[in-house]
């Protein structure tokens, strides 16, 4: 089990990012997946200085992130229709990439806090090519 | 981040040599892949093969250079790895930036 807390900046983003990579090892997914929610906390936190909270584990055969913070509700966008490359816009990819890596996603706002559970397959059902 | 170039008959293949586009090193990529776009006029291929990992902020620079190319150029993307393969379905980059077969650049 990983349990970390940061404060939501972008030097400790950095730094907390590199900790759970090195924690998942070839778990890229996972890792693409926690560092899309966190770099969303940071871009969308319009000023909130905090304290993020992250947990990932191993359960009934599932890996499980946590994440919590105070900072503004999520606001998760509906996914764009794929466009012609003159219309398509340079952002927005994120959720688009945690609502496809993940097999679960909860979202809750309990006292002015956001809770996020992710749950991910197990390393019995990855897909991935894990030799490279 | 250091791309490496070759030229060959056809194509400048561009090869982004760190392993990983995203967040923090994504502005110095999306730079030095645009000065690579501006040495020239025909086809671009970007190879990345050495590229384990992307995020939305690494695919969004890869957009943003692929909407600034102007016929008669071209700019195609090969050997994606398989995060980054994942990347580009689940977004639906697939069917809009141009990705040929891997080792399609040699």
């Amino acid at each position: 089990m990983i349990v970390m807390s940061y404060p939501n900046t972008r030097s400790a983003l950095h730094e907390t990012r590199q900790q759970v990579a090195a924690a998942l090892g070839t778990r890229t997914d996972v890792l693409l997946a926690v560092s899309e929610v966190l770099q969303n906390i940071l871009d969308h936190s319009a000023g909130w200085i905090g304290v993020v909270h992250l947990t990932l584990a191993e359960i009934r055969g599932e890996l499980v992130c946590k994440v919590k913070d105070a900072g503004p509700p999520y606001d998760i966008p509906v996914a764009p229709s794929p466009a012609p490359l003159t219309e398509t816009s340079t952002r927005g990819f994120g959720w688009m990439l945690i609502k496809g890596l993940s097999t679960a996603i909860d979202l809750k706002r309990i006292k002015q806090e956001n809770h996020l559970t992710l749950s991910f397959p197990s390393v019995d059902h990855w897909q991935f090519d894990q030799t490279r | 981040m250091l791309i490496e170039t070759e030229e060959t008959d056809d194509a400048l293949i561009a090869t982004p040599v760190g392993p990983r586009i995203e967040s923090h090193n994504v502005l110095l990529f999306k730079e030095a892949l645009r000065r690579v776009l501006d040495q020239k006029v025909g086809t671009t291929v970007v190879d990345l093969a050495k590229v384990e990992f992307i995020d939305s902020s690494g695919l969004g620079s890869l957009v943003a250079v692929a909407k600034l190319v102007k016929e008669p150029q071209q700019l195609h993307f090969t050997n994606l790895s398989p995060l980054v393969s994942r990347v580009f379905e689940l977004t639906h980059m697939e069917k809009i930036l141009n990705v040929l077969p891997p080792s399609a650049a040699r």
